[in-house]
């Protein structure tokens, strides 16, 4: 290369970088900037921190945050564990795989919607899975207006479409875990069982980081199905922290706490992954220096 | 076709120091190889006359044009690497016409110069086939084909027979001797076998650590190396060193062996109770001298037109003896080897240089 | 699992356990599809009691289809065809152009833009929708094509996926072609992108994917809902059309099949691309 080639290497990066830069990274600090203003009757007002301040106060956010978190508690750890067992059922060789491996990939080509519109008709009180309990003698249940039951009924419903997803980045997880490892543990004598908390789960663990990262994610902003199926109801039982954002942003026309929202929901986002990678690769260097 | 010359060639990655300044000349039609352990800067040598790789002083000139700054693609130069980089989803034509194809070259005349590099490397019934579909050997053909076709001033090889196994390598070895024969072109081959440089060269350049330590005929390298280093990296097996000093009167005294004086002989010596260093190749032992050193023999190998006897020693290397006749050794034998005065070879131990 | 231990038993408990997985996979789908084809007032018959004639589409009947393009259906999927296609294309090029650049060429801050653009993949559409409505405000998009379709061009994902695989093809490549006299654009048309036939069909499918589900920025970014694409349409079908079972589920039918009949002849090369994509970085 007798010169470098700064032209070129700029006019290559300049459309993916311009994008970005105009659309995902300003868009950030845009939020920052609008959630220190207040729209009142048609005025922007500076109010400073007073957004942050009024939610903080606001038993309504405190409620959607309990809401979210409690979601996030549950989905993430069903998800991911989910996706390995599914992931192992992928990557097994016998007869007609094929089938079952197309079969599983399914969920990813129903969009989050779709599968919301048929969850939805299936869930119904007099719905295909209230008639298939009732060959179980069970009374037809309310999924998705009873508070008790809507919120789960929504994360069976994200899960249904999202694990072929996160499947999909275990098995290139497994596939890099070389098959000489698993005969030479099978020599020793190790048991399937053993095999899979002794040499998978910990080869697999970079992985399972990233999908437990990329997973909370997703889920910490999860929108579609509250929006589609409950309005946050019934009695605020599915009300998350997005679903509150669109809500004030977009029907009560407050963008300023509307971004105040998002904010304080990226924020906590990062400290959770923050978290996890501290948790989890910290205790993993331990691990290798034994 | 074309002259190469090499003038004060630097380069340095960051504040490493990889080639500290180069000189070198290299004749029109020269089969040349740098030899050398791995890392020390063969490679790199070779990637910046290809101008692969930036200079950081220094010129390189090919035939009379200065070509430090030009182009890799206007060096005329070619490289057949040593992954072959053939292009697998091309076949073995369209893998040769690559470079004729992004120049625009008329169809019917690459077409030519493919079936005459065909020719020349038995390629013509692979033509069609993609690289996977051929064996290593095939494939180094078909990289060296996608260089011929070029015409190159210089041909550039980076350690090419690599990949191929032993029988294999032996053979494309005859095949590139009788390629450079036949298009009497400038060939510069990197290697870290000393044995391919010895078989292919016209020309060793022998290096370490970025520095050029030794150039010439592979014979001369054999027989009259510059310092300790070249006479320890030609040869297989290795040179055998041993630490001795100057006696009074001439000759040496190897250390620990107060009772073996060698003379020597055409070499002019420091003053006595100087720190040497020795060394005799193993085929050049007079094995059951009666002025020998004592060996108790602790491995031997057959090779079958030679037998080669070692013999460990409490440090350094064992010392290796060829025995070309004498095929009934066995470890827990002794030998006597002497020392012939006139292939014993003598080195400044401080300098590493060649005392002559 | 002690208990399983012979080959046989493991092998009949591995069967019960994909057929279980499987089933509870295609059974939306498949009552969707079934249920599309009953008329509207079949939907809920065999449910209650309940009878495996549910999973059959009988009586069989193509009034759902027949009611969807007459509300005019056909137009929405057209839209949503456009803009994912548009979005596909642009976006191989654009994000293709950059993992190339990263890949080759070594330049100075490479690393720190780099974990930018994966920082900007790892969080969601959904975090920067609200903000990305103030921008696309500003540039005087809303209700327009083009807020649909250049946002999404640049992809930090695609960029990496790119990335990652040009970084795995081995720098000879391009060093011979470069000796032979080709320019940087010329090897990556000649030689990176038959390479990387895989990898542009999944970043090719993720980013056609990714429109083609888009719902919370569609439905922000066109208020005006004269241009629909499909996720909006259909959740606005859902409630403009509360009752109209059959065709509900016809829409949601159209809506899954395309996606899935573009991944079904790809699927090796996307779970591949996607798989390989290694996240080691």
């Amino acid at each position: 290369m007798r010169k470098h080639p700064y032209l070129l290497i700029f006019m290559a990066l300049l459309p993916a970088l311009l994008g970005l830069a105009l659309f995902r990274v300003y868009p950030i600090v845009l939020a920052l900037f609008e959630s220190l203003f207040s729209t009142y009757r048609g005025d922007r007002l500076f109010v400073g921190l007073e957004n942050y301040d009024l939610l903080l106060r606001d038993s309504g956010f405190w409620q959607s945050l309990k809401v979210t978190l409690w979601f996030n508690l549950i989905i993430n750890p069903l998800q991911i564990a989910l996706a390995l067992l599914l992931a192992i059922m992928f990557v097994q060789k016998v007869r007609f795989i094929g089938l079952f491996r197309f079969l599983f990939l399914i969920p990813i080509g129903v969009s989050l919607p779709v599968a919301v519109i048929i969850w939805r008709i299936m869930l119904l009180p007099d719905g295909l899975v209230n008639g298939f309990l009732g060959t179980l003698g069970v009374e037809p249940l309310r999924f998705l207006t009873s508070p008790d039951l809507a919120l789960y009924a929504i994360i069976a419903i994200a899960t249904w479409k999202g694990i072929s997803y996160w499947m999909i980045f275990i098995i290139g997880g497994l596939q890099n875990i070389s098959p000489e490892i698993h005969e030479a543990a099978r020599l020793e004598g190790a048991s399937a069982w053993q095999r899979l908390w002794m040499i998978t789960l910990p080869l697999l663990k970079p992985t399972l980081l990233f999908v437990l990262v990329a997973d909370v994610t997703i889920n910490f902003l999860l929108f579609a199905p509250v929006f589609m199926l409950t309005n946050g109801g019934p009695r605020g039982s599915t009300n998350v922290l997005m679903y509150e954002a669109y809500k004030s942003g977009f029907v009560f026309g407050d963008m300023g706490r509307a971004m105040a929202i998002v904010v304080i929901l990226v924020a906590l986002l990062l400290v959770i992954v923050g978290l996890q990678f501290w948790l989890l690769s910290g205790r993993g260097k331990g691990r290798a220096a034994q | 076709m074309a002259k190469l010359e090499i003038s004060g060639l630097r380069k340095t990655f960051g504040p490493t120091e990889v080639i500290p300044g180069a000189d070198l000349e290299i004749e029109d039609g020269e089969f040349v190889v740098f030899v050398g352990p791995s890392g020390c800067g063969k490679s790199t040598l070779l990637r910046m006359i290809a101008g692969l790789e930036e200079v950081t002083s220094g010129t390189i000139r090919i035939g009379d044009q200065d070509v430090t700054r030009v182009d890799p693609a206007h060096r005329g130069v070619a490289m057949v690497f040593q992954s072959y980089a053939l292009f697998p989803h091309m076949s073995v034509a369209q893998n040769m016409g690559f470079g004729m194809r992004v120049n625009r070259v008329p169809r019917a005349e690459a077409e030519a110069k493919i079936r005459k590099a065909a020719d020349i490397l038995q390629l013509g019934p692979l033509l069609d086939r993609k690289p996977a579909q051929l064996s290593g050997g095939q494939r180094q053909r078909v990289a060296i084909g996608r260089a011929i076709v070029r015409e190159p001033a210089v041909f550039l090889f980076d350690e090419p027979l690599s990949n191929l196994d032993a029988e294999l390598r032996v053979q494309m070895r005859i095949e590139l001797s009788a390629l450079h024969q036949r298009l009497k072109s400038t060939m510069i081959y990197v290697t870290h076998d000393q044995v391919e440089a010895m078989t292919l060269a016209n020309k060793i350049v022998v290096l370490r650590a970025g520095r050029i330590e030794q150039v010439g005929a592979p014979l001369d390298l054999y027989d009259d190396p510059d310092n300790l280093f070249v006479a320890g990296f030609i040869g297989s097996p290795r040179m055998n060193f041993f630490d001795a000093t100057v006696a009074e009167g001439g000759g040496v005294v190897l250390a620990g062996e107060t009772a073996l004086h060698l003379p020597l002989e055409g070499v002019s010596l420091p003053a006595p109770g100087s720190e040497v260093v020795v060394g005799c190749r193993p085929e050049h032992f007079v094995v059951g001298a009666e002025m020998g050193l004592r060996m108790n023999v602790t491995a031997v190998e057959h090779l079958g037109t030679v037998s080669v006897a070692y013999a460990a020693r409490p440090e350094g290397d064992p010392v290796a003896v060829e025995l070309q006749d004498r095929r009934d050794v066995s470890p827990g034998d002794q030998l006597a080897l002497g020392f012939p005065p006139q292939r014993t070879l003598v080195f400044d131990k401080a300098t590493q240089s060649r005392l002559r | 699992m002690k208990h399983l231990s012979t080959p046989l038993a493991r092998k009949i408990a591995l069967y019960v356990a994909l057929t279980l997985t499987a089933f509870l996979f295609v059974l939306p789908l498949w009552w969707a599809i079934i249920s599309s084809f009953r008329p509207n007032d079949a939907i809920f018959r065999d449910l209650f009691p309940f009878s495996l004639r549910a999973f059959l589409p009988e009586p069989f009947s193509l009034d759902a289809y027949v009611g969807i393009f007459q509300r005019g259906f056909g137009g929405i999927i057209w839209n949503t065809l456009l803009v994912s296609g548009l979005t596909m294309i642009f976006g191989l090029v654009v994000n293709g152009l950059a993992g190339f650049a990263f890949a080759i060429f070594d330049f100075p801050a490479k690393n720190t833009i780099l974990a930018v653009i994966v920082v900007s993949f790892m969080l969601p559409f959904e975090a920067i929708a609200m903000p990305l409505y103030g921008v696309v405000q500003q540039l005087g998009w809303i209700d327009r094509v083009a807020a649909l379709v250049v946002p999404s061009i640049a992809n930090g994902l695609a960029v990496f996926l790119f990335y990652q695989f040009f970084r795995q093809v081995p720098k000879d490549y391009y060093e011979a072609a470069r000796l032979e006299g080709a320019s940087p654009l010329r090897i990556l048309w000649s030689v990176y992108v038959p390479l990387s036939m895989p990898t542009c069909i999944s970043a090719g499918l993720m980013l056609f994917i990714f429109q083609w589900e888009a719902f919370l920025w569609p439905l922000l970014a066109m208020p005006a809902q004269e241009f629909k694409v499909i996720q909006v349409g259909m959740a606005s079908f859902q409630e403009q059309y509360t009752t109209a079972w059959n065709e509900l589920f016809g829409v949601a039918v159209i809506t899954a099949l395309i996606p899935i009949v573009l991944l079904l002849p790809l699927q090796r090369y996307y779970v591949q691309g996607l798989a390989g994509s290694g996240l080691k970085g």
